[in-house]
């Protein structure tokens, strides 16, 4: 009996942490609040309460280890791709185009617009970084000769 | 959830090739297919891309640093008196930072040209994988069934329409965007598995570093005990021992010095280190416990350096997804661990291994004896305990690391040089699921393997568990970054274990209490004696008895049999039984749904 009761309060305790797992896989404070499925946040609840066991099925039967799709299967034989894009159902990244990936676009030094108009790598040259640096430089100057100024402008006050 | 992958495709294929092609399989409109996009055999180009993106980087520094010193020279109350000065030291950082962007700019145009010539050959412009995405998740279920469910005809007769240009694809469910590497996609399965082995092989190395370690420990405690005295903690004390007086104690120790435990342990550390007769007994007990404690400490730092060295050869493996990646580190992390905090002290368990390294003379028995459960089991219970503070100890310096550096933000944000750097101190690392799995994972494993004979490492495993919990729940919250959406297989795998560990648990019951010495009566233990014990003593000796009676025990014909001729394990073997006849009822009747909803789609396609 004691084995049984103490093999289940770490049982319990792995279940807290598949729990524990599951609210921040599926965005913090989604999994509490119920925010795509209003059943979703009790059903987990529940599953952590009762430490059973078992595989998600439709009926809702609480699973050991609960892993939220990006889109609730429910939904999503009934809306479109297009139409979940623009109802933002889709959770994280919904484009295979590299560049739009924020691992990538940071890493290649790329902005937002640039990657929404390309999809390949090898774009990635027609970036006109030339042109960036004119505009650095030029921002540069503009500050160090507006900066210029200001401080005449400072010293000629405190001159007055 | 609406795209699919397919791979194996021809090498000059074009997004409209794909949409014609599908569109035609499931006759409908190319309209249903919403993107593709294509992954090249591009390796070399996304590391100039980085490369590039690196220098940008440096460029955009550059700038800031100056910008920061200019305004912060220029803002300094000595800048009205010392101007002249001042100025001309600008000057020359301006000189400086211009002549080192000119640098970069150079860099950069070569790292362009580059990336063009590398777009103009052939080998690099091969896609080797296409995503599409469905407009309408059933299209994507479709594509997969007709792919993945052919039937031998299709197979042989019609399956010339699923080519593609005479090539045959391999279609499979797309993972999520975000946890494609997409620089690995061109190395082959083959490719990665031969890079999996040699890296499997290197941590396995650590591994015998681990079981060397452990037989040379126990090698010295048996060569220490076997230079002493001809002392043998074994030895039964004689009946009367303890009625004896001192000095004929003593007497008596002199003449048989195998006895020396039985005087000695009667005082305490400090009288021993008093007594003239206890002196080299304490010695080498000390030594034996260092050695334990030693060995503890060896299977800890080992687990730590498998899960570091693990983590970083897994990128060399060159995994195609993050998923990938994960399922790798987590089965072998947990495989590996299980072995090196459970299966060693198995394997250790059994003496032969030892006598035909060292080439010694101790007795080999497949039991857990009290000699085991007196050296081994306290090792055991020393590594879990230890690894309540080791298994937590890598999550709480990146707490540190990372609360000094968010500190750092808001104290002096005026040190970070761009927003970008700004926003990078304030957040956290990455949650690695996969180690927490096999962390938790080789807890239960390793306590439910030994549970039954050390049933401390209960409470033990129930507050590592506990703290892990606490603390990673902490972490979620106060530090790690929110992960991508990774697939369900390493939570499956984790769900499908867990029967697995009930069944290792029964059977090492079973083992363990099969052993007859263990729940002994003294009629069994004076006919015991009476068969050629001579050591054997009354009742109050049992404990002596069983430990010297079971570990001279051999590898005896029908020793198995006896063993398991038990009746005290029979409830035990039952509660086996229906374990893995419900396990497998559970995983026949879900293939067996699978299966039964297969062919109810099959029948409503086909209608």
């Amino acid at each position: 009996l004691i084995e049984f009761i103490v093999s289940y309060s770490f049982f319990s305790s792995l279940q807290m942490f598949n729990f524990c797992c599951l609210c921040f896989r599926t965005g913090r404070l989604s999994a509490f609040q119920g925010h795509d499925n209003p059943r979703f946040s009790q059903r987990n609840i529940n599953t952590a309460a009762a430490g059973t066991t078992g595989k998600a099925t439709k009926a809702g039967a609480p699973p050991l280890i609960v892993h939220q799709p990006t889109v609730p299967d429910a939904t999503r034989y009934l809306v479109t791709y297009t139409r979940a894009m623009q109802r933002n159902l889709i959770k994280g990244l919904a484009t295979y185009n590299i560049l739009q990936n924020p691992k990538y676009k940071e890493a290649f030094g790329i902005t937002w617009k640039f990657a929404a108009d390309h999809d390949k790598v090898r774009s990635v040259r027609k970036l006109k970084v030339r042109a960036n640096d004119l505009v650095t430089l030029i921002v540069l100057f503009y500050d160090y000769y507006l900066f210029s100024l200001l401080v005449e402008s400072v010293e000629s006050s405190g001159r007055g | 959830m609406y795209s699919i992958a397919v791979s194996h495709l021809p090498p000059n294929i074009d997004e409209e090739d794909l949409v014609k092609h599908f569109a035609r399989l499931l006759n409908c409109s190319p309209k249903i297919i919403t993107n593709v996009s294509l992954a090249y055999n591009n390796r070399q180009e996304i590391a100039l891309c980085f490369d590039r993106g690196a220098l940008i980087k440096s460029k955009v520094i550059l700038v800031h640093a100056y910008r920061h010193e200019v305004t912060s020279m220029r803002m300094s109350p000595e800048y009205d008196r010392k101007m002249r000065e001042y100025d001309d030291y600008l000057e020359k950082q301006r000189q400086r930072m211009l002549a080192k962007i000119k640098d970069i700019n150079v860099q950069l145009k070569n790292k362009e040209k580059l990336i063009e010539s590398l777009a103009n050959k052939d080998v690099f412009n091969r896609v080797i994988v296409a995503y599409i995405t469905f407009d309408h998740a059933k299209y994507k279920d479709e594509i997969l069934s007709i792919y993945n469910h052919m039937t031998i005809y299709d197979f042989l007769c019609s399956s010339k329409h699923l080519k593609l240009q005479d090539k045959k694809l391999k279609v499979d469910e797309a993972p999520e965007p975000s946890v494609i590497i997409w620089e690995n996609l061109m190395f082959t399965r083959f490719q990665r598995v031969q890079r999996r082995l040699l890296t499997t092989f290197l941590v396995l190395l650590l591994l015998f570093v681990s079981l060397a370690m452990i037989f040379a420990s126990k090698y010295l405690d048996i060569q220490n005990t076997k230079n002493g005295e001809k002392n043998n903690a074994n030895s039964v004390c004689p009946a009367d021992f303890l009625s004896m007086t001192d000095e004929e104690q003593t007497a008596f120790i002199e003449e048989n010095p195998e006895y020396l435990h039985c005087y000695c342990d009667q005082f305490n550390p400090i009288d021993q280190a008093n007594n003239s007769l206890c002196k080299h007994y304490l010695q080498r007990n000390v030594q034996s416990q260092v050695l334990i404690y030693f060995a503890s400490f060896v299977i800890l730092m080992i687990n730590y350096a498998m899960e570091t060295l693990l983590k970083i050869l897994v990128k060399y493996e060159k995994h195609h997804t993050s998923d990938g990646m994960n399922n790798s580190i987590f089965y072998r992390l947990f495989f590996l661990k299980y072995i090196n905090s459970a299966g060693i002290f198995l394997i250790n368990n059994n003496n032969v291994i030892l006598r035909s390294l060292f080439n010694i003379n101790v007795s080999a028995v497949p039991g857990f004896t009290a000699d085991w459960y007196n050296t081994i089991g306290v090792t055991i219970i020393l590594v879990q305990i230890g690894d309540i503070i080791n298994s937590k100890i890598d999550g709480l310096y990146k707490y540190w690391v990372y609360s000094r550096r968010k500190q750092q933000s808001e104290l002096h944000p005026e040190k970070f040089l761009t927003q970008d750097e700004l926003n990078a101190s304030i957040i956290g690392p990455n949650f690695n699921f996969a180690l927490n799995y096999s962390q938790l994972l080789t807890i239960i494993f390793t306590a439910l393997t030994f549970s039954t004979g050390i049933p401390l490492l209960y409470p033990i495993a129930c507050v590592n568990i506990g703290l892990f919990y606490l603390l990673e729940k902490y972490f979620f919250v106060k530090m790690y970054k929110i992960p991508p959406h990774f697939n369900v297989t390493v939570g499956n795998r984790v769900t499908f274990f867990i029967p697995l560990a009930l069944c290792l648990h029964i059977c090492m019951s079973i083992w363990m209490l099969s052993n007859h010495k263990l729940f002994t009566w003294s009629d069994q233990i004076s006919e015991a004696s009476k068969n050629g014990n001579e050591n054997a003593g009354d009742g109050e000796a049992s404990y002596y008895y069983y430990s010297s009676t079971v570990a001279d025990h051999q590898f005896e014909a029908g020793y198995l049999k006896e063993r398991m001729n038990n009746w005290i394990i029979i409830p035990l073997f039952i509660t086996l039984g229906v374990v893995i006849f419900t396990w497998m009822s559970i995983i026949f009747l879900s293939y067996l749904k699978v299966f039964f909803n297969r062919v109810r789609s099959d029948f409503i396609s086909f209608d």
